[in-house]
């Protein structure tokens, strides 16, 4: 019966290159981060030279040279002299001394306590949270140098006793991020194993959340460093905490002020020494901050799509109008409302561009449902948006996306008219290529989306009404209270109950239904020909999802609207799809006609996922698995891409990636062995 | 709404009342006493007890710290224990200068930060590197140094505007602009990078969440989906920053003043701290507590504003 | 509203540790051990959740996440409970495994009562009463390794220190072979595995205190299809050779019926139905349970257009006295 291995594990046996011991892994992301690793650099060079100042500077602290007062840089003094005549390079190694330990001396007071009370507060919540957060409310809106100037004129004669509350002061900064990530943390399902397990409050703590808030403390303490650095200096400029013949750095840039009309080079290295060591650390905690998040949530960073589109552009040489990849559809039949030939979809990976997405082709008909069907990573939705303009971040889309020219107003009914239809798809303009801007009189009001998570896709800070209208009056031009009207007959047409009601919410006061038909009527404002829907109902509960799945078909019914639908849920194509495109690892594996699928899949991926599927095995019984998983963008195998976890897999299905070829009428598979199947 | 304000209000109650009272017990239990420095080197023994008790220094802390609570509920502050004149007439004086220097650098800040923060936002490449590198070089350099070398090109070898001093805004108005310029760039040099960068950092989150891109593919322009939506969005926590900055700027008055001789509060508080003043120190903690509060009432207002949930929750 | 009693069905293994090798260690005697021991009267209920409330305080109001729910679990039985979002699903798993503060009612196990149960029995009960969660992804600590990660629930068992180290490496090996990894992932870090790998791996510290019950609390449903067929034969293969009962929590009803023995059905914090999963999943006696039934597509296009055609008259008939259907309910918050 099983017509694939059914090994238990259905894992791979090879596991990923193990990435090593990672013993120090914030220490070594950080040194592939140049301007880092030079900070780095520059700050251990600062630290060990002031720490080694009565070794390697080269004049006492106090020694004056009377016959060079306010020098430039010489020889003999690289950087000069001061009003007495004593070294500068000198000076500023002891005073960095004074500086940089006090400096310390905060950063690990603000740490420290910063730390523990955000670990306590952010993972104990409730009260302790309620007060502690209080606590560092009230630390950030005081004025950090008012306070310590009335602590320095107190105890005058160090700066020391100014860095416990400038310590304290400070712990509000690196206490309301680490409460922040503690609370993520917590509700990492691994804390409620742990708890189950019988963990008390202190072990989590020590050994789930502080490894996870190693890299944020640490950048937290460069920052803080940072401040302390100024701060400390700021008050040794002021006078504050200094005796007289000691040098700091803040006193340098004093005496440096009193003498800049004599000998305005003494202000270049007080300040500048301050400036780099401040500069070092933040640019330190930059670097670090970019090498902890990319360890744990390795995302890069979005980017704004540009003016000039770089993520659409034509293939060069002209399109081949007439060449059908693919049988599908057999005869010149009517023209598709939307023509997709050899799509390919690129993303920015780590080594270079990523295909996600190649030679894909398929057409969209008015009035018909295509779905697209496939487990996660197969391509499906970036295919979804491609239609839309839009790649995924740092991509391109490639191959051709052909829309048919006249817009076809209304309810036209596409196939009855028959004859009078122009053949050929050269009639269809090509999307593939256009601007960003030129994308604009397509989206929305040719070709409409419908996301998967119906909330996120709603401006949180607009109500729904608000947001209805505002795509009425983009699309229309009409007055603002005709725009009310026709938002207020879209959620009508969405059938929600109350539309004045529902008009005046803000998303977050709406349910996950009532919000996708929010999105739906958002779609339909455009009087869209096409409506592209990207797992509209995979968030949703049953009763809702067959309630939407309802809506969009009887909206179908009346507009002649072509869909194409996004799904892994076999039951939504059945109820919904004319068409189904299965993809597996990028392309199209079968594509035909919805019955034929599911009454004979002629593709050993497709019959293996109808099978896995619990309906189709009585309850309690093994179910027939496909081993493995499927293989990520970039790791896609020579030849089949499923060859690797089938069951019918021979030497040649490796040999040369197999192409979609007939399996009957209107139906095509990509695989050598498509009669194999047929025979079953 | 104004349930929220007014629970927020409260809220800052108590911050006024720690604030002073840490204040109090921190100046006032220190070595260091008034009626030495008052007296110099050479005094009796009863002169010297003659003046403390004048002072009113001899009597219980807590009682001193009633006197001076009862006080500030009457509108009065005490006296300078050393020029001998009502604190909330030094403070007056003083208070325009600070006041306006944190205005001026308020405003800059947000004006300049966010402009520059949503221009790199959307030219990215050569522009967002300088606003990276600008924001850089304003974050590491000390303001005391930049207010040096402000006044050494712009004041002084330039002959531009006044290196130092303060015009009061009644007596020239154009004076008065010129004698701020300097002092309030100085001031705000950190703030108006550091804005750019949040407006830049949180417009590109913004621009990444799903919305966006579902209003993006809807057919918006680009024009309606920065400044209506994304911008919007944004601004939450670019208004956090900027609260946090303008309360950094007021501690960061007291340098400027002293770089650019200006007779503000801060350099009366340097004053104060050198003498031991107590009622001084005292009164002008209590002027900046309260400026500290004023800007974080106009913060909530702005959340309010921006944030729905707050607004309707409220 | 009280179970209808139904035979355990399928044979019951009567030592259920005995079977296995990996699991065969004796844990260390809780306080509750001697209650509990494997072998048991089979008419004893593993677990009976009677008259369970739960209340959250959100935002000033106070929301019933759970109202007097009643259910059974008996030894090697699996209980499949069932209900949309917000119906209290997760809720119930969590407070079965102390997670959430419970208002009202009793949860016993092996016939203590482990409503309220301090730490240190926490630490005992762990040993016969474990979970696996819904996101694989957040099922274990990105920072920590599997090894450590699998051993974790063997931390709060006393045992002699000599024996640990090599006792727990050679357990956490076993374990990670018999949910069908390479013993070596116990030193690799969890970024380094897919969602289904972690998901064997999260079943696999279940599993390794030789647990008599395991709480799946959505354990399939961040799965893809075939990943999601791998791992119920893996539980259904797991459950078979240990004797293991299962609270199976789940949207999914298509999974739950090919899991379940019986089928709770929850709605608002309410049991709305339970019984055999047969019956429940068949022929249901409530009206809510026959919509939900009929509200899952399945992948037959004939059955499921014509459902599909029944909806769509039904919303182009004209407006009469429509109930309110879940979809324009302002929703309930769950906290």
């Amino acid at each position: 019966m099983t017509v694939l291995p059914p090994s238990a594990a259905g894992l791979p046996a090879v596991l990923p290159p193990a990435a090593g011991v990672r013993r120090r892994p914030l220490l070594r992301a950080l040194l592939r981060h140049p301007l880092g690793a030079v900070s780095l650099a520059v700050l251990a060079v600062i630290v060990a030279c002031c720490a080694l100042a009565p070794v390697i500077a080269p004049y006492p602290r106090d020694a004056s040279d009377f016959t060079r007062e306010l020098s430039g840089p010489s020889g003999a003094h690289w950087l000069g002299t001061d009003e007495l005549g004593r070294d500068i390079a000198t000076r500023l190694l002891y005073g960095g001394q004074s500086t940089l330990l006090a400096a310390a001396l905060a950063t690990v007071i603000a740490v420290t306590v910063g730390t523990a009370l955000g670990v306590a507060g952010g993972y104990l919540r409730g009260r302790t949270d309620r007060v502690l957060t209080f606590w560092g409310d009230l630390l950030l809106t005081v004025p950090v140098l008012v306070v310590l100037i009335v602590v320095v004129s107190v105890f005058p004669a160090s700066l020391y006793p100014a860095m416990l509350p400038l310590g304290l002061l400070l712990s509000a900064g690196p206490m309301r991020v680490i409460r922040a990530v503690t609370m993520t943390i917590r509700e990492d399902l691994y804390i409620a194993a742990a708890r189950v397990s019988g963990l008390s409050h202190w072990q989590i703590m020590r050994r789930h959340v502080l490894p996870r808030v190693y890299g944020p403390v640490v950048v937290q303490a460069t920052l803080a460093a940072s401040v302390a650095v100024m701060l400390a200096s700021g008050l040794a400029f002021l006078g504050f905490g200094v005796q007289v013949p000691a040098p700091s750095w803040g006193t340098m840039v004093a005496e440096a002020a009193s003498q800049y009309q004599q000998q305005p080079w003494f202000l270049v290295p007080t300040g500048g020494i301050i400036a780099l060591t401040v500069l070092s650390l933040g640019l330190l905690g930059d670097a670090l901050r970019d090498a902890v998040t990319g360890e744990w949530t390795g995302r890069t960073a979005r980017r704004l799509p540009a003016r000039r589109s770089p993520a659409a552009s034509r293939r060069p040489g002209p399109p081949q109008p007439q060449v059908l990849h693919g049988t599908v559809p057999a005869d010149p039949g009517p023209v598709p409302l939307l023509a997709v030939r050899d799509l390919r979809i690129t993303a920015a990976g780590p080594d270079g561009a990523t295909v996600l997405v190649s030679g894909l082709s398929f057409d969209l008909f008015p009035g018909r449902t295509l779905a697209i069907v496939g487990e996660s990573g197969c391509g499906k939705s970036v295919t979804a948006r491609a239609l839309l303009g839009v790649a995924p971040p740092g991509g391109r889309v490639e191959g051709s996306i052909r829309l048919r020219s006249a817009p076809a107003r209304g309810g036209e009914r596409p196939s009855a008219a028959g004859g009078t239809e122009p053949a050929g798809l050269a009639e269809l303009a090509e999307l593939a290529g256009l601007r960003e801007a030129q994308w604009q009189p397509v989206r929305g009001r040719r070709i409409a989306f419908v996301g998967q998570e119906p909330l996120s896709g709603l401006d949180p800070a607009q109500t729904v009404g608000a947001a209805l209208s505002e795509v009425v009056r983009a699309y229309s031009r009409c007055g603002r209270k005709q725009a009310r009207e026709r938002a207020l007959a879209l959620l009508r047409r969405v059938r929600l109950d109350d539309p004045e009601r529902v008009a005046r919410l803000y998303p977050h006061q709406v349910s996950g239904g009532m919000a996708q038909r929010v999105t739906i009527a958002r779609a339909l404002a455009g009087d869209p020909e096409i409506l592209v829907a990207d797992e509209p109902t995979t968030a949703l509960d049953v009763t809702i999802q067959a309630d939407i799945l309802a809506l969009l078909r009887s909206l179908q019914l009346t507009s002649g609207i072509a869909v194409l639908i996004v799904t892994h849920d076999w039951g939504v194509v059945a109820g919904l799809a004319d068409d189904v495109l299965v993809m597996y690892a990028g392309q199209a594996v079968e594509r035909s006609a919805a019955e034929a699928v599911f009454g004979g899949p002629r593709h050993p991926y497709t019959a293996a996922l109808l099978r896995s599927d619990p309906h189709a095995t009585a309850p309690g019984r093994e179910l027939p698995v496909i081993a493995g998983t499927v293989p990520p963008p970039g790791r896609w195998p020579a030849g089949c891409r499923f060859a690797g976890r089938c069951g019918y897999a021979t030497g040649d299905c490796t040999a040369a990636e197999p192409a979609l070829v007939p399996a009957g009428p209107g139906h095509e598979a990509r695989c050598i062995h498509v009669d194999l199947l047929a025979a079953r | 709404m104004a349930r929220y304000l007014l629970r927020r209000l409260l809220l800052s109650v108590p911050l006024l009342f720690v604030v002073s009272i840490l204040t109090f017990l921190m100046v006032a239990i220190v070595p260091g006493d008034p009626a030495v420095r008052i007296l110099g080197a050479g005094h009796t023994a009863a002169e010297y007890q003659a003046l403390d008790a004048k002072l009113g220094l001899t009597a219980p802390l807590l009682v001193q710290y009633w006197h001076w609570a009862d006080g500030v509920l009457h509108g009065t502050l005490g006296t300078s224990l050393f020029t001998d004149q009502p604190v909330t007439g030094e403070l007056a004086q003083r208070l325009p200068a600070t006041v306006w220097l944190v205005i001026g650098a308020t405003l800059v800040t947000v004006v300049a930060g966010v402009a520059l923060g949503l221009a790199s936002a959307v030219w990215r490449g050569p522009l967002g590197r300088v606003v990276d590198a600008a924001s850089w070089v304003a974050f590491a350099v000390p303001n005391f140094w930049l207010g040096l070398v402000l006044i050494e090109f712009v004041a002084v070898r330039a002959h531009l505007l006044p290196s130092s001093g303060f015009v009061p805004l009644g007596q020239d108005p154009g004076a008065w602009l010129r004698s701020l310029i300097l002092p309030v760039l100085t001031l705000a040099a950190v703030g108006v990078t550091g804005i750019a960068k949040q407006t830049r950092d949180s417009m590109a989150e913004v621009l990444g969440r799903e919305f966006m891109a579902a209003l993006r593919m809807a057919g918006l322009s680009r024009r309606a989906l920065l400044l209506r939506h994304a911008l919007r969005n944004a601004a939450i926590p670019v208004v956090t920053a900027a609260g946090l900055f303008a309360i950094a700027m007021l501690g960061g008055t007291i340098l400027v003043e002293q770089v650019f001789v200006l007779p503000g509060m801060g350099s009366l508080v340097v004053q104060a701290a050198t003498d031991h003043d107590l009622p001084v120190i005292e009164g002008a903690v209590l002027y900046f507590t309260v400026i500290v509060i004023a800007v974080n009432l106009l913060i909530d207002l702005s959340y309010a504003w921006l944030n729905p949930k707050v607004r309707v929750t409220a | 509203m009280n179970a209808p009693r139904i035979p355990a069905p399928g044979p019951v293994v009567n030592n259920p540790v005995a079977s296995n090798p990996v699991a065969s260690k004796t844990v260390a005697a809780g306080p509750e051990a001697s209650q509990a021991v494997p072998g048991a009267p089979q008419a004893e209920f593993l677990l009976r959740v009677s008259d369970l409330s739960v209340a959250y305080r959100h935002d000033g109001r106070v929301h019933q996440a759970l109202d007097r729910v009643s259910l059974d679990v008996r030894a090697g039985e699996t209980v499949g409970v069932v209900g949309e979002s917000g119906a209290g699903k997760s809720t119930l798993g969590r407070a079965v495994l102390g997670l959430v503060p419970v208002t009202s009612g009793a949860i016993r196990f092996a016939g203590q009562d482990i409503t309220r149960l301090g730490r240190r029995d926490r630490v005992a009960l762990a040993a016969h009463l474990q979970v696996v969660f819904q996101d694989p992804d957040s099922s274990l600590n990105p920072a920590r390794t599997i090894g450590s990660s699998l051993a974790e629930p063997l931390l709060g068992q006393r045992r002699p220190r000599a024996e640990a180290a090599a006792k727990v490496a050679a357990k956490v090996a076993a374990m990670l072979e018999r949910v069908g990894l390479p013993a070596e992932a116990a030193g690799r870090y969890p970024r380094q595995f897919s969602g289904g790998q972690k998901q064997r791996m999260a079943i696999a510290r279940a599993l390794i205190v030789s647990p008599r019950l395991v709480v799946c609390d959505e354990a399939l449903s961040a799965l893809d299809l075939s990943v999601q067929a791998q791992i119920i034969n893996l539980l259904l293969e797991l459950r078979r050779d240990l004797g293991l009962a299962y609270l199976f929590i789940g949207h999914d009803l298509a999974v739950v019926r090919h899991v379940a023995d019986r089928v709770v059905v929850l709605r608002q914090g309410r049991v709305v139905e339970q019984g055999s999963a047969a019956q429940v999943c068949e022929q249901p006696a409530e009206p809510y349970t026959r919509a939900l039934m009929t509200a899952a597509p399945v992948p037959d296009p004939a059955q499921e257009r014509a459902r599909l055609a029944a909806r769509v008259a039904e919303l182009s008939a004209p407006p009469g006295p429509e109930s309110p259907g879940p979809g324009s309910t302002v929703p309930g918050g769950r906290p």
